[in-house]
């Protein structure tokens, strides 16, 4: 308590590939575009009623993976 | 069984069913088919680009020792003596192996792939290393480092990728099979845009230990060749257990050549209707639709089969796979990017990008997706599909985002399912470009996939069409 909260890490910080990706001069915000279209691609997965209508988490990953038989 | 092939078929183009009847009535020597395949591959080089690199004198001594087994009397089996090559993401012991990628471009392995040592046991001669989208992480094997293959049917249009050296060498006569490998459709796509045949097993029943891996749970290995026999000879040779890669499954092995010629009457398709909608291309529906009823000619019952959750599959494929291949990627990432070409590197730093709830929402996806099948395969033995909506674009319009889109777009799924999946030929456009038929089974059915698609194959009797080069 009375600490002040430490800055989220940038980017960098967190990653090279990121402060390269953040860093790419005139070509970003192309990226950035492109990055937004894969990013909506994956929230759409919510169609598959991986949540309730409360926001409650209904489906588990499939972490270790094999196909049914 | 496939008949036996008119006495005016070119060598390069015979079955490997009747290269090996040849063999065994020593009309044929596997130094003499191997020089004429050699030759042909060196010829062709220039116009279709199919291999990185040709081991021509490898080769020539594999099959040398092959020559020597036959005179002893000794037989490996259906491969023995038969040229094949392998998709340049097959680590080769003492052979170059770049992943179509200038990172690895004088890269030498001191081992062999599971695959590329059990096809060597059978017999089987490398003739080379085939050209394929860098990494294998892309779907037009326009390759920045080593050129782009180019489409045997129309030099000035894309293979497909990623796999497309390897359905050029196959569609030339430069091998009379390829090995290849599947993340989102990498066998199948290039396989129909190319008219052959390409096969993506159930996940885990054949061994990628020893190939550059691109997305771990995606990622599976397979055959292309010129027809399901043909396909059905290389699956038996390389399918089984192998520990050295975590995916491998432990299942007895089912003869899939020898389950070929089984009962397809009976059998119930769905034609999956999301997948047959105005996306697809007319002259690629029409195919289809004719080869739905080819199947129904020979017994199978097809009807359409709505599944909407298909529509959620770009979002499950590429939330598992940008970030498994950023993870696959990330050191040289972080210390090469420059090397990429830009469009690999593009989707490997959006992948880096990706947080692990995106990744945890895609994997969930898998989930759901994986028990929905589970319900259509209670009503259905395979689903029919186009393998791809398009026919294969010129070099330029691939470069769109549409063509890119459409490339994967039927195939994908199925690698986040793990279903074995064959793709196989089912007509030809106006002018004269292959269309593919998808078919795709429940885990671990591949013997069903394949006794379709092989009794569809004999009687729409496209096999003996080839591109004039």
């Amino acid at each position: 308590m009375g600490q002040p909260t430490p800055a989220s890490p940038s980017p960098a910080e967190l990653s090279p590939v990121a402060a390269q990706v953040t860093s790419s001069g005139a070509a970003a915000p192309a990226d950035n575009r492109a990055f937004a279209a894969v990013v909506a691609t994956i929230d759409r997965l919510d169609a598959l009623g991986l949540v309730d209508e409360r926001g409650l988490s209904l489906v588990e990953p499939a972490t270790t993976f094999e196909p049914a038989p | 069984m496939t008949p036996d092939a008119a006495p005016e078929t070119p060598l390069h183009y015979l079955s490997i069913r009747e290269l090996g009847a040849r063999y065994r009535r020593r009309e044929l020597s596997p130094v003499e088919v191997t020089r004429a395949i050699l030759a042909r591959a060196e010829a062709l080089a220039g116009r279709l680009n199919a291999f990185i690199t040709i081991t021509a004198d490898e080769a020539l001594h594999d099959a040398e020792q092959a020559e020597r087994s036959f005179a002893a009397g000794a037989n490996f089996g259906p491969l023995h003596g038969v040229p094949i090559s392998l998709k340049d993401l097959y680590l080769t012991r003492g052979v170059r192996t770049t992943g179509g990628s200038n990172i690895l471009a004088d890269w030498i392995p001191d081992r062999e792939s599971a695959v590329g040592e059990k096809l060597r046991r059978a017999g089987a001669i490398v003739v080379g290393k085939n050209n394929l989208h860098e990494f294998a992480f892309g779907a037009t094997n326009e390759n920045p480092h080593y050129g782009p293959a180019r489409n045997p049917w129309d030099v000035e249009r894309i293979t497909g990728g990623s796999s497309g050296g390897s359905a050029a060498a196959v569609a030339a006569g430069m091998g009379y099979a390829s090995l290849g490998s599947d993340t989102g459709g990498s066998i199948r796509l290039p396989a129909a845009l190319c008219g052959v045949v390409g096969h993506k097993p159930t996940y885990g029943l054949v061994s990628r230990y020893g190939i550059l891996p691109l997305s771990w749970s995606l990622d599976h290995a397979g055959p292309l060749a010129r027809t399901v026999e043909d396909v059905a000879f290389v699956m038996n040779a390389i399918v089984g257990h192998d520990s050295r890669d975590p995916a491998s499954v432990r299942r007895v092995a089912q003869d899939l050549v020898g389950g070929l010629d089984g009962r397809v009457g009976g059998l119930r398709i769905g034609l999956l209707r999301e997948y047959m909608g105005a996306d697809v291309a007319p002259e690629v529906a029409a195919a289809v639709r004719e080869a739905a009823a080819t199947l129904e000619g020979l017994g199978a019952s097809v009807d359409e089969v709505s599944i909407p959750e298909v529509e959620q599959a770009g979002g499950a494929s590429i939330g598992i796979l940008y970030p498994e291949a950023a993870a696959v990627h990330e050191a040289w990432l972080n210390d090469r990017a420059d090397e990429y070409g830009a469009d690999v590197r593009g989707r490997l730093e959006q992948g880096a990008r990706l947080t692990g709830v995106q990744y945890l929402k895609a994997q969930r996806a898998r989930r759901a997706l994986t028990e929905r099948f589970a319900t259509v395969f209670r009503r259905y033995d395979l689903i029919a599909t186009p393998t791809v909506p398009i026919l294969a674009p010129t070099i330029p319009e691939s470069r769109g985002d549409v063509a890119r889109a459409a490339l994967l777009g039927y195939t994908r799924l199925f690698n986040v399912l793990g279903l074995p999946a064959c793709s196989v030929p089912c007509g030809f456009s106006e002018v004269g470009l292959p269309i593919g038929l998808q078919l795709v089974g429940p885990a671990f059915e591949d013997a069903t996939v394949l006794r379709a698609a092989h009794a569809y194959e004999r009687q729409a009797g496209l096999t003996t069409r080839r591109p004039l080069l």
